[in-house]
């Protein structure tokens, strides 16, 4: 049951790439967003030499990969329910979970190419040199990062089963999570009430690990603490999603709103 | 007029958005697109906050008179090009009028942009400047429409024009002076700014602010209404080579 569950999950996984790598608009926002992002913000700390170039580089990835993982799937799912094919996948055998568990998984290829674009603009564009301060620790945050952002993604998914309008209100979301999660600029720029909504989301966790173990400043402690919440979030996030999941779905097909336009 | 009235109603009644996820839209992007740039700006950059508010409230008119290319594209992706071009009704009225009421809404949204400016970060004016300031994002939301109809032209040639649009409008917010001061960038980039619609209304959107006189800041709206209504006229003009095009082509219900 596991490997063919695996199998589906892969093949899903590549289909995910295939359609979006062929997709202007998408390739657009995984490559030219981060690029405007990133120029915008070398830009801006131009002279400045406080700020390591990494946490800018750091920080559009960040952009890029919350887009893939929360955003993406469910983009995906909207594009399924306009060609009609959203039901039809939903009576297949296979379990729905298991397809947009791959699809979700499947942005993430195409997400690292907001990390390439970003590295590319400050060492190309503007001659930085960019270095990793402690490297071990840079690549588990990168996995936890994911596999946290990952879990959130699926959360949100059952809303595009919901609502229509769901990827235009989840769009509108980006700006208040690169906010709060820290991403381009330190949360104390915030009033304390805004950082506590930071503090429940794993963006803001992944920022901080990702920042602390590329430019450093962040104590052993603070960095366990982080993963140590990056790990929980995943697990908890996972759990609510394949509930919420099964929920929102036998909801929508009551009431007949999976192929619903 | 009757046909631009129609295309106008017809096209915003066809938001398919329910009316709550609407409102938050409308009321929250206005916050949080400033906010974030310029909270990036405070912390990277060398200017005050009211630099970059005012320069990413006046910016968001882009966001919406870029609607018009988008609409253009939605037109051939529902495979409803055809039959406008087919139809007497002149093109222009049923693009501009589809538009229309998305302006004014971009226009309502750089609005809201500035008072959550003056709500949550405190941004102070005298009442004229910011009579002003309401001024110069009409311009702005004005001059856009002009450069997006030339974009939007594209969607009879391009399969996806909406990537064009896309890149044009985040070079604009890149150029525009909205986030990066015009002396900061390359002497190259700094002759291409002064050839966008918004670089003008943003510089004198910061005049006004800063208690500057309107009068003074009026070459520079004119300015931008130049610009505007040159890239309408240039819009207008690759409108029907493109159409000619397209048919000759047959690529005008291409997906």
């Amino acid at each position: 049951m596991t490997v063919r569950y695996l199998r589906v999950a892969v093949a899903s996984a590549v289909l995910q790439i295939k359609g979006l790598a062929i997709q202007p608009y998408i390739v657009f926002f995984l490559v030219g967003h981060p690029f405007v992002v990133a120029t915008i913000g070398f830009s801006m700390i131009q002279g400045r030499n406080d700020i390591d170039p990494i946490f800018v580089v750091v920080g559009t990835s960040l952009t890029g990969l919350l887009t893939g993982f929360v955003f993406l799937g469910g983009t995906q799912l909207i594009n399924e329910r306009h060609f009609g094919t959203l039901e039809i996948l939903e009576a297949a055998p296979a379990p729905l979970f298991v397809v947009i568990t791959g699809r979700i998984a499947g942005s993430l290829g195409l997400t690292f190419l907001s990390g390439i674009v970003s590295w590319g603009v400050c060492a190309g564009l503007f001659g930085y040199s960019v270095r990793i301060v402690d490297p071990l620790g840079f690549l588990l945050s990168i996995l936890l990062a994911i596999a946290s952002l990952w879990a959130l993604g699926m959360v949100f998914t059952p809303l595009f089963f919901l609502w229509p309008s769901a990827n235009q209100v989840l769009g509108g979301l980006e700006y208040p999570i690169y906010i709060v999660g820290g991403f381009l600029f330190p949360v104390t720029l915030l009033p304390e009430w805004l950082r506590l909504a930071g503090y429940l989301l794993p963006p803001y966790w992944a920022a901080a690990a990702l920042h602390g173990t590329s430019s450093g400043g962040l104590d052993a402690e603070d960095l366990r603490l982080a993963w140590l919440i990056l790990s929980l979030a995943a697990l908890i996030f996972l759990t609510i999603s394949v509930t919420v999941f099964e929920k929102a779905l036998w909801h929508a097909r009551k009431e007949g709103r999976i192929g619903w336009v | 007029m009757r046909v631009f009235l129609a295309a106008a109603y017809y096209s915003y009644r066809g938001n398919s958005m329910a009316w709550y996820f609407y409102a938050i839209s409308l009321f929250v992007t206005p916050l949080v697109q400033p906010a974030f740039f310029a909270l990036l700006g405070t912390y990277g950059g060398g200017r005050p906050l009211e630099f970059y508010l005012i320069g990413n409230a006046v910016a968001i008119t882009a966001l919406g008179a870029h609607v018009i290319a988008l609409a253009m594209n939605w037109d051939r992706n529902q495979g409803m090009l055809v039959h406008l071009v087919a139809s007497p009704a002149p093109q222009p009225a049923v693009f501009f009028g589809a538009a229309s009421l998305r302006i004014l809404e971009a226009m309502a949204r750089a609005a809201l942009a500035l008072l959550w400016a003056r709500i949550i970060f405190g941004l102070d004016m005298p009442v004229l400047s910011w009579l002003g300031l309401f001024g110069c994002i009409v311009v702005a939301a004005v001059a856009v429409s002009g450069l997006s109809l030339l974009v939007g032209a594209t969607s009879y040639l391009a399969l996806d024009a909406s990537v064009i649009g896309n890149v044009v409008i985040f070079a604009v917010l890149f150029l525009s002076g909205a986030n990066v001061p015009l002396d900061e960038l390359p002497p190259a980039l700094q002759l291409v700014s002064w050839t966008l619609p918004l670089t003008r209304s943003i510089a004198a959107a910061r005049q006004v602010a800063t208690g500057g006189d309107l009068a003074d800041a009026l070459p520079l709206l004119a300015g931008d209404l130049l610009l505007g209504a040159v890239f309408a006229g240039a819009g207008l003009l690759v409108l029907r080579w493109f159409e000619t095009q397209a048919r000759r082509r047959g690529t005008l219900e291409a997906v």
